[in-house]
Order: C-alpha cells, then structure tokens, then sequence
C-alpha cells in the first residue's frame, strides 16, 4: 500500500513535469499514466460552482469514463443545458428492481483567497491530500461508483440486479431542475429502482456514518409593516418593533431546540433549526441609511430545517399564531424546498430495521469490507435523496470518508487518497452485494 | 412646469373667493348693512392667499427652490416696507434677511426666525397634491410646510403687515430670517448665519424660531431639544450553513443587543405613557436599518448564515440627560467588545453650549419668557408648560452661542403632521396665530429694559 502510493506519487509529479515542459506527447503520456487517482483529479477540475456550472465537459468525461468500462450511457436533458447523465450496468435478471447509485455534478463556489491551492487545480500533495471543491460534495463518490464497477468487472461478476448510476445537475441549488425532474420522468419510471444509495457526509472517526433521513428546509421570509415616523418619536406598533417581537420569539424558539442538542438530548439533526440569514429595513441614502426616519416595512429571512419526525402543520401553526401573527400587521411567505412526506404520506424517512430487508444486505456488505458502521443518522442539510424517498423507495446517504474532517463548502475542502481508494474497495463490496440480492421485490 | 400651473390654480380659487365675496356682499346689503364684516372676510382670504402662494413654492429637499422663495419674500417686504437682503452662506442656498428698524439700536434685537425648506413627500400617499395648498370645506390648508414651518414665517410677516399699518414704532429692531437647509441639519442655513459677522452687527438678544402643533387648546412652547445621536451598531461572528445551530453568530450577537436596546426604549416610552414625563425629556431610541446577509440575484442567499450583521439607530438625548452613561451603556450593553461588537456614530450632536453648560434656555428668571406668556393670554391664548422639542431644530445653533431662543408655533387644536402626509393647517387657526404674533412682536419690540440674560455679553 505504501510503496505503490510513493510510486503513484512519483508518476503523478512525472506527469506534471512533462505535461509542464511539453505539449504534445504529455497528453499521451498522461493517458498512459491514469490511475484512480489522477481520474478523480481530472473530474475534480472542472469548474462547476455554481452560479455558472460547466455541465457539458464533465458530463463529456463521464460518459467516456463510462463507455471506456463498458457500460451504457445516456444523457437527458430535463432544463436546457442542465443535463442528467445515465450510466447502467445491466443484471442477468432484469425484472428485478434495479439498485441506483446517485451523485451530483455541481459544486458550491470557493474563495479562492482563502484556500491554500486553487479549489480547481486538485493539488495533490506529498502528504496524500487531494484539495479541491468538491473533493467530498460529492466528486469522489462519482468516481468511487465507477472505479468499483471497473474492478469488478475486471474480476468478471455479473450482477444479478441492473446498477445505475445517476449524475444530476444543481443539487447545490435545491435540486428542482435536476433531481426533482428526473424521478418525476417516465425515465426514471423505467428505471425500476429498488434501492438507492446518495451521498452523505464525512466521519472524523473510524466509523462509516449512514444517513436515513434528511432534514427538510423552509425558507421563511417575515414581514412587518407600520407606520412611518420621525427617528426621533416613539409609538407602538412601528414595522421594527412588529419585526423585533417576531425575531425575539424565534430566537427562544432557536434556543429551545439548541439547549436540547447542548443538553445531550438530541443530535444536531434532530432538532428544528431555525437560523436568521438576513435582515432588511431603513430607506437607502447616498451614504447609507437615512438615520431619522423609522421605516414603515421591514424584513427579515430564516432557514429552517424540520427532521422528518417534525410535524410540518403544527410548525405551521406555529408560524401563523405566534411567531408571525397578523395581528401585528405581519405577513409571511414559507417556501418549502421539497417534500415532507412520502408518496404514501409517511414521514420521508428509510427505515433503518429489519422492515427493510437493505439495511441487512448493506450492513453486511459494509462489514464484509472490513468498515464499521456508526449508528445511522438523519442528515443536517439537504440532498436529493429526499426526492427518491418521496416515491416511498429506500434510500441511504453514504459518502465512504472515515477519519476525515467535515469540509463541505469549507475552504480546502480535500480527501486523502487512501481514504479515496478504500472507498472504492467499500463499493465494490456493496455493489456486489446489493446487486446479487434476490429476494425482495419493489417496494 | 409646476408652478405656472399651480398659480393658474390659486386664481381660480381667487376667483371663488371674489365670487363668495360678491354673495356675502349681496347678501348683507339686503338684509343687514356691514360694510365692515365685508373689509375683514377680504382682508383674511387675501392673508390666506399670501399664505397659500409660500405653499405652493415647492421647496421640498433634496432640490429646494429657494430663489422663487427668496424673490415671493423680498416682494413681500418691499409691499410692508421692510429694509431687505439676500445673503448666501453657501452658493444657491439665499438666507432673507428683513429689518424693521427700532427707535433704541443700542438695545439688542429681535430675530424672528424660520426655514425656507421643507421635507420631500410621498406624493400617492396624499389626498391632494402637496404643493397646491388646496382649501377645503373644513378651511384645512394642505400643504407641505403648512406647519413646519411655512406658516410661522409668513404669520411673522403678516403680524409686522398689520402692526406697520396700525402705526406701530418698535424700541428693539426686528428681524425676520427666512434661512435654508434646516431640514437637513443647517450647516449652510442657521449655523453659517449664526457664525457670521452680519450676525454679530445684528446684536440679536431673543430668538423666536419653530415649535410644535397642539391638539388641544393650548400652545407650547419649547425651551431645549434633544440632541440627536445617529448610532450604528455592527456584530461580527463566523459564517455559517443555514442549517447549523451555533453559538456566536454575528446575528445572534447582534439581535442580543437589539433585545437590550428595546428594553432600555420600553422604559423611556413607559415614562412617557405613564405620564411621569413629556416626550422631550427622555432618551429616545428608534431603530431605523437592519443590515445583514448574502445578497443573491433574487433577494438574499438563504442557507449562509452571515458574518456580520448591523443596526442603527436615531437617539435622542435631552439635554437633562448624563450623556457620558449613556455612552458608557451603549459600550458596556448595546454593544460590547465582548460580543465581538463595534459602534459607530454616524453623527453626534453635543448637548452642551459652548460655554459648557445644558443647551437650555431658561423658562423662570428669564423675561423673554414672561413676556411671551403675557402676550399670548393678552391675545386670548392659552401656553402649556414648557417643554424639550422632542426633535432638533436650529434653535440649537442660537442655544449654542448662549442666545436665549424659545421654540413657539401658535398652531392649537391641530393634529402634529410635521414630515406625515397630508399635513394641513386651518385657516382659522393661521389667521388667530397672525394675532398671537402680532401681541408678542409688539410686547418683544416695547420691551426696553436690558434683559439679564439677554445676549451672550451678559452670559460672559
């Protein structure tokens, strides 16, 4: 393991050194250098942050990547020039429910400045690391997929269920032009899709953490409108003051939920969060705000995270009877970005017992690869597995990183590259496993 | 554009007023012969249409005409007979200066003072157009300015028309200033005026500048202001996912001290609502921005918690107040370094006057005051007790020097409408105003004896 990384990373700095002083041939050397590795660097260098992601040249990649492995590629668009690419495997049983193995194209922007190597050149360094946007959201499993399916086929298995892989625009952005569209379509329909994998989130420890659920966000804008006024008088009612009730009260509200993760009670992810991110009032002067006169509307704009076991209609209870009541001359608007519940109007969660016949099939697979599982876990944020389980199929998040910081959408987010090569191991172990699974049908 | 049309307007209403006058006319012919009550109605509506024609020039900020006003004024004093200049501390910006020359020039002066400029308006929000002075059935006059502070400037004037006409000789002199940009602070208007040499030669021992309306039947009259104190306050803390809870935040460090903040209002304002004080002698505090967030092509980013967060705020310090606690609570409570909080002001106005003392002038002991008080009941007015003006006004630039200068519009039984929409002033209320002047110049300009606070000579 340790000789072949010195000498992975003496060919890679061949490979610069040569693609730096020549032009020509260094494209085929470099050709004939590509490892694991320098696949995954070469993903990660695309630029795709948003707001402006480049889709067309990774999706390029991939598809080559794919057909270079022998599989079959397709590439829908759903939203012009945001392309969901397709890649399958097909089973020797065909009828059965197929297991979809998802990740996302684009990645969240990068300051540049604040970053040690730019986020696009995937620096790999002598210690191991690779540093890039989008080295764990989620670049690395995009590749882990495809590299543990080369192994495999390599090793001549024939999976029994058809594995497709997913690559889907905009999941940064909430997903609605890409993975919301594609479960919707009759593509996805004929997919058959019995069970999914998506991304889930880094372990600081040595144990693989595994996602059931996902937290689902509301943006909640309040408004208070009053009457204006000299800056030198005070009178009840004012827009600010109606504001500022509203803010204190969702601010006890933020704190109750927080005391309990504080208290040991809850995780993080199990509580309602409710975060202020912006703040919005006062009339705009040349240098500033006009300082003597109280305006007569005012905003302010929350996150707000509900864990599936929430109950989303007495949140909105809530909302409309005491944190923004009419009364006050307040409005509000709740933007929901996606599901809270299942097709079937159960929570949008997957089942982590012996109901569901994949927690065993993947848990053995995890073991078989010689990882441990931490006790399953719902997801801070938001990924497009929600929409998965919103047709009532079983869905997991997983991103195989252990002893790995939590860097996502950090500066010098990176991912060491014998973490990277175990997770490929991990899922050939589980794509083996799950594809030769035969006993359950679809859900 | 606006104003030929607006003249067009007044003619009409000319033309009404001739009309009624005709009628009225007619009427008392027939039935009772007094050709008197005839010559009065004349005289007050061509008074209210003096008035009406200073409404109608729009001088509303930020783009104030003040040369048409300056030119309607001048024209003003040469029909009273009053000695005119026009001076201009700042190019553009003319202060109107009038004199009526009194028979002692040793005994210091009278300067009745008011602004030229007015607010901007919301023009939707108005039921008639803010500069066409529209009279309606009630008598209201609407206008901006009909009572901050148009109508104190042309009452002066038309007390001065009515006491020149009665024959009456002034001891003091008095002036009348018309002056710019008190509506936004009076550096160029009051405070230039009030460092010049045409200032010092003037030798000015009372000013008599802007009060407040009053809904009830008495008057007021202000003695002090509070000082304004435009403080912004900033929060900073790292930034994070919408979605995570964590301590520290520039939000949370900043809306802890808008909580206090609030807390500290509630208890001024409750010893407003209590009674126990006026709203002039406490520590106001009004928000009056919120600044923070990612801003995004639609709106804001709505899953980064920021990482710095603002507020401010427009205080109002009494000159009662102990400004150095108050300074020492906002550094300690609204905003502590603890908090990982700054402060900024983005304009601080002293509530001392230059001799170091509270920008107070006197109310007892004083006899400007007295005189005040006598010539308002003399006129069959009633004044409440004297009161801090809530707000600022160039007063204080008079304060400042040590010149006694009391705050004083006779506008009774009227809604305060200064800065709001539809800010009107009746007709009736104008025209018994003229008659308060009219006691209080004449009781000012007769008054010969050297008032011991009068001027800054015997301050010193």
């Amino acid at each position: 393991m340790a000789n072949s990384r010195v000498s992975l990373l003496l060919l890679t700095l061949l490979a610069l050194t040569l693609s730096l002083s020549a032009s020509s041939p260094s494209s085929h050397n470099r050709e004939e250098l590509e490892t694991p590795i320098t696949r995954f660097q070469q993903y990660l260098r695309f630029k795709t942050a948003h707001p402006n992601p480049n889709y067309t040249a990774p999706v390029s990649f991939l598809t080559a990547l794919a057909k270079s492995i022998g599989l079959v590629t397709q590439s829908i668009e759903f939203t012009p020039n945001k392309p969901v690419l397709l890649v399958t495997w097909p089973g020797s049983k065909p009828s059965l429910p197929s297991i979809l193995f998802n990740s996302h194209l684009d990645s969240v922007p990068a300051e540049p400045t604040k970053w040690l190597h730019p986020p696009f050149s995937a620096v790999h360094t002598p210690d191991g690391k690779i540093f890039a946007r989008g080295a764990q959201d989620d670049k690395c499993i995009a590749i882990q997929y495809l590299e543990a399916i080369r192994n495999l086929k390599s090793k001549n298995f024939i999976p029994t269920r058809t594995i497709h892989i997913s690559y889907v625009p905009d999941e940064e952005i909430g997903g609605f032009d890409g993975a919301a569209k594609f479960v919707n379509s009759k593509e996805f329909r004929h997919l058959n899709v019995g069970f999914a994998l998506d991304e889930g989130q880094a372990s600081v420890n040595d144990e693989f953490r595994v996602f059931f659920a996902d937290r689902s966000p509301w943006n909640l804008i309040i408004r208070a409108k009053g009457k204006p006024g000299h800056g030198s008088r005070m009178y009840d009612d004012g827009a600010m003051e109606n504001l500022m009730k509203s803010i204190e009260i969702i601010s006890r509200f933020r704190e109750s939920q927080f005391d309990v993760v504080k208290a040991g009670k809850a995780a993080n992810s199990e509580v309602i969060s409710v975060n202020p991110v912006y703040l919005k009032a006062g009339i705009p002067s040349p240098t500033g705000f006009v300082m003597n006169m109280q305006p007569s509307e005012a905003e302010a704009g929350f996150d707000l995270r509900l864990p599936p076991t929430a109950d989303p209609d007495l949140m909105k209870k809530r909302i409309a009877e005491e944190w923004v009541p009419a009364i006050r001359n307040m409005t509000y608007e709740i933007i929901e970005k996606g599901p809270l519940r299942d097709h079937m109007g159960r929570p949008l969660m997957t089942a982590v017992d012996d109901s569901n016949p994949w927690w065993g099939v993947f848990r053995q697979a995890i073991a078989a690869a010689g990882g441990k599982l931490a006790k399953p876990e719902i997801l801070l944020s938001t990924t497009d597995a929600r929409f998965i389980r919103q047709l009532g199929i079983p869905v997991f998040g997983f991103s195989p990183m252990t002893n790995t910081p939590i860097l996502l959408h950090d500066h010098n987010e990176f991912l060491e590259d014998t973490v990277f090569l175990k997770g490929i191991e991990v899922y050939e172990h589980i794509i083996s496993s799950l594809s030769s699974f035969e006993e359950v049908h679809s859900t | 554009m606006d104003y030929p049309l607006l003249t067009s307007f007044s003619s009409t209403n000319r033309s009404l007023f001739l009309f009624l006058f005709l009628f009225v006319l007619l009427n008392t012919c027939l039935l009772l012969p007094n050709p008197g009550v005839a010559v009065a109605e004349d005289e007050s509506s061509a008074v209210i249409s003096r008035f009406q024609q200073y409404l109608q020039i729009d001088t509303a900020q930020p783009s104030p005409r003040y040369q048409e006003a300056a030119d309607f004024l001048i024209s003003q004093a040469k029909s009273i007979g009053l000695e005119s200049q026009i001076i201009e501390f700042a190019v553009g910006k003319p202060l109107v200066l009038l004199k009526w020359a009194g028979s002692d020039p040793t005994l210091p002066s009278i300067l009745l003072y008011s602004h030229t400029d007015v607010v901007p308006v919301e023009q939707h929000k108005w039921a008639y157009p803010a500069f066409s002075a529209q009279l309606d059935s009630h008598g209201n006059i609407y206008a901006r300015g009909a009572q901050d502070m148009k109508c104190v400037g042309m009452q002066y004037l038309e007390a001065v028309r009515r006491l020149k006409s009665s024959g009456f000789q002034p001891v003091r002199s008095i002036y009348l200033c018309f002056a710019p940009d008190e509506e936004i602070n009076g550096h160029d208007g009051a405070e230039k005026f009030a460092d010049s040499d045409i200032f010092k030669t003037i030798n000015v021992g009372i000013v008599l500048d802007e009060g407040l309306a009053s809904p009830t039947e008495k008057y007021r009259a202000f003695y002090a202001e509070r000082s304004p104190w435009w403080l912004a306050i900033k929060a900073t803390g790292s930034p994070g996912h919408g979605s995570r809870l964590y301590d520290n935040s520039a939000m949370e460090n900043l809306l802890k001290s808008i909580e206090s903040v609030r807390r500290f209002r509630a208890s001024q304002f409750d010893l407003v609502k209590s009674g126990l004080k006026e709203e002039g002698e406490v520590i106001s505090v009004n928000m009056v921005f919120l600044k923070a967030g990612t801003p995004s092509p639609t709106g804001f980013v709505m899953n980064v918690q920021p990482s710095e967060a603002e507020a401010g705020f427009d205080i109002r310090v009494p000159p009662t107040a102990d400004p150095e606690a108050l300074e020492r609570r906002i550094a300690e409570e609204w905003a502590p370094v603890s908090r990982n909080m700054t402060y900024e002001f983005k304009s601080k106005a002293t509530v001392y006057d230059k001799f170091g003392r509270p920008l107070i002038t006197k109310t007892n002991s004083n006899p400007w005051w007295v005189l005040l008080e006598e010539a308002v009941r003399k006129a069959n007015g009633k004044l409440g007790k004297p009161e801090i003006f809530p707000a600022a006004t160039d007063s204080r630039h008079f304060r400042f020097r040590g010149l006694p200068a009391i705050g004083f519009s006779p506008m009774a039984n009227t809604p305060v409408l200064l800065h709001d929409h539809n800010e009107f002033l009746n007709k009736a209320e104008y025209l018994k105003g003229v008659e308060i002047y009219e006691s209080i110049i004449k009781a000012y300009a007769s008054y010969a004896e050297h008032a011991s606070n009068e001027g800054t000579k015997d301050e010193l």
